[in-house]
């Protein structure tokens, strides 16, 4: 325990978010106080508006009904939109996830420089803003970009890739963009691997494919599903990317919702409160998804 | 099935470096069938190494490891058939006391209601009953010991590994366990490799003891022969408590040594046969063999001393004193002893054959 908190010491934020719980008075109406602003806050930010919005979605010119989600439906634009967000935020997610587990791994059993410098890798990444990363990505893919001319070069190809503005470029943003942020995520999970525990597994037998199926992967499945599910929450609010990425086919739901608020609300407002809902549920479906991929906790009680 | 008469893990000029660091030293060691050999060192000494051999954490430069004769290079790290005890028990937090210990067995592919059936024997043999349903997060370190130790002998392997399994431990829980621990042992006869730092534990579990240090073995034999004849001062110390004492010169006379004291007494003892005329040494006795005023018998070889400091401890008294050159001697008393006052100069003797010349 004395040695989790010792290595918490390193990641000041993370350390930060950890001992709020653990600071609290044990039990009692003194500790629950504490909550009251905090409840207060997101029942004023983010459950009012999310009733508002679904109040908004079910009001037709008439009272009250569908009519909205008929209309989502009937338009090509939406359901497309629809499918681009979950496609990008799917795939963004699962790729990130499968980008930064193996660096995240090998930091996360080193204490000291190689840790120092990946964190500090990771803070120069999240400071840089994701709009000059994004731009930076416009430069690199375009057609005479370094990409494109790196690829010529050494004969992958010999004519122009064409990667702007197509599916491929919003996702290679998309990744990057949340590498850094998945990173510390699972960073902080795959800490409290015990990479001891592989030891112990085989000494009594199992093979290193047994080892990884009844050690290591219970160990790892929930700050993977936690960084899943981040990515993918995150990735569906992002219409800068596809916009400045993507092609005229690419756009996000969040674009939709943006342009339906900004040049009609009169009748906009409906739709981008649909939008909203729709992306709501879907964000749930992730969830559960990810609750199903994180399974049980590691360190387990039996039910008293 | 298996050849007795083969050791059960024999370790032939074994070597290993990490970088300039010398971890193991040409160190050979057999440990023979249903023996309890102990690896006794200060930390750094290489005594976990040797365990990483062996279950294959650690690939040796030179030198052979065999288990039961087959060498340890053919075997990957899950065919050897080793129970480990792990310093920090590694229990399978997601698993329940009896499904830690049926791990192995499941892994073997045994069938069902012979793995219910040895794990219950397990679970009763270990007290661990009522335990059986619990997460390892919900059991004391004592108990998580148990478990650890169930799950690594109930799978009835050709050699047990323990990794300082009582370190984690309270004193008085250690006593305890360690008579668990050597009634297990002795009941089923499995070979043991036990690394601990604690001479106490050494001395109660082992039938050998291997005295490790700076990636050697200094020493092997059994309790008693390493703790009355240790071959140098390190040892002494290392295993025990001694009073050692300056040495000018020594003879070898026909069944004993003849020693010049630094403080110009001289007096007979033993040594080894090994330690060659010329040798730098010392004169090294245990405390207890120390006796003070009334206890000297003209018999005895005797020094004068001044009584420093005074304590008892119960079952014996302690007492500090100093010699006339400074040269610092304890003696343990029995509890009815009455050796004087702090700063009364007392005589001081020992029977020459409690004594011994070590090298230094």
């Amino acid at each position: 325990m004395a040695e989790v908190r010792d290595q918490l010491q390193e990641l000041p934020r993370l350390k930060a978010w950890l001992t709020v719980g653990r600071g609290l008075p044990p039990s009692g109406a003194g500790g629950v106080l504490l909550l009251v602003p905090a409840l207060l806050v997101i029942a004023a930010f983010v459950i009012l508006p999310v009733l508002y919005s679904l109040y908004l979605s079910l009001r037709t010119s008439v009272g009250f009904g569908l009519e909205a989600y008929e209309n989502f439906f009937a338009f090509a634009q939406y359901p497309m939109a629809l499918w681009n967000t979950a496609y990008f935020s799917g795939v963004a997610s699962v790729a990130t996830v499968v980008i930064a587990l193996p660096a995240c791994l090998y930091v996360s059993t080193h204490r000291g420089i190689i840790f120092q410098l990946f964190l500090g890798a990771l803070g120069v990444a999240l400071a840089i803003s994701g709009l000059i990363r994004t731009v930076s990505w416009q430069l690199l893919l375009s057609r005479s970009g370094m990409v494109d001319a790196m690829a010529q070069m050494l004969g992958f190809t010999d004519q122009p890739l064409d990667l702007l503005y197509s599916k491929t470029a919003v996702l290679i943003g998309m990744t990057q963009i949340m590498l850094p942020i998945a990173s510390m995520s699972l960073l902080n999970g795959l800490r409290g691997v015990d990479h001891e525990l592989i030891r112990a597994a085989s000494s009594l037998g199992a093979s290193p494919m047994q080892a990884l199926r009844d050690v290591w992967w219970p160990q790892m499945r929930k700050p993977v599903a936690n960084a899943l599910l981040l990515v993918f929450t995150l990735t569906t609010g992002l219409f800068l990317i596809p916009a400045l990425l993507g092609g005229p086919s690419d756009t996000v739901l969040g674009k939709l919702i943006l342009s339906d608020m900004t040049y009609d609300f009169e009748n906009g407002a409906a739709r981008a409160s649909v939008s909203g809902v729709v992306t709501m549920l879907m964000v749930l479906a992730a969830t559960l998804i990810c609750l199903a991929i994180g399974g049980k906790p590691f360190h387990r009680r039996s039910g008293k | 099935m298996t050849d007795k008469a083969v050791a059960a893990i024999r370790y032939k000029n074994v070597s290993k470096h990490y970088g300039a660091f010398t971890a193991l030293d040409a160190v050979s060691l057999d440990v023979a069938d249903g023996e309890f050999v102990t690896l006794l060192g200060p930390s750094g000494s290489g005594k976990s190494t040797l365990l990483g051999l062996a279950v294959g954490s650690i690939t040796a430069d030179s030198g052979e490891v065999a288990l039961r004769g087959r060498d340890v290079r053919n075997l990957k790290p899950h065919q050897r058939n080793i129970g480990m005890v792990f310093q920090r028990y590694s229990l399978f937090p997601n698993k329940t006391v009896a499904e830690n210990i049926a791990y192995p067995l499941a892994i073997r592919k045994i069938d069902r209601a012979e793995i219910a059936r040895r794990v219950a024997n397990s679970l009763e043999m270990m007290n661990l009953g009522p335990q059986s349903h619990r997460f390892p997060g919900e059991i004391s370190g004592g108990q998580a010991q148990r478990v650890a130790v169930a799950r690594a002998l109930v799978f009835s392997p050709d050699l047990l590994l323990m990794d300082e399994p009582l370190g984690a431990l309270d004193k008085s829980l250690r006593t305890g366990l360690q008579e668990e621990i050597s009634r297990l042992q002795r009941a089923s006869g499995i070979p043991t490799l036990y690394v601990t730092h604690d001479q106490d534990e050494a001395m109660f579990l082992s039938d050998r003891i291997a005295l490790c240090n700076h990636g050697k073995i200094v020493a092997l034999g059994e309790p008693r022969e390493l703790y009355e004849e240790p071959a140098s001062e390190w040892q002494a110390c290392f295993l025990g408590e001694a009073n050692i004492l300056p040495v000018n010169g020594w003879r070898r006379a026909a069944d004993h040594v003849s020693v010049d004291l630094a403080i110009g007494t001289t007096v007979t003892a033993k040594a080894r046969d090994m330690l060659a005329a010329g040798t730098s040494a010392a004169l090294m006795i245990r405390p207890e063999y120390v006796h003070v005023g009334e206890g000297v018998t003209p018999a005895m070889s005797a020094v004068d001393a001044t009584i420093t400091h005074l304590a008892f401890l119960g079952p014996r008294q302690r007492v500090s004193m100093e010699m006339a050159d400074g040269t610092p001697l304890i003696a343990d008393l029995r509890p009815w002893e009455r050796p004087g006052h702090v700063g009364d100069v007392v005589r001081c003797g020992w029977n020459d054959h409690h004594s011994r010349l070590v090298e230094c």
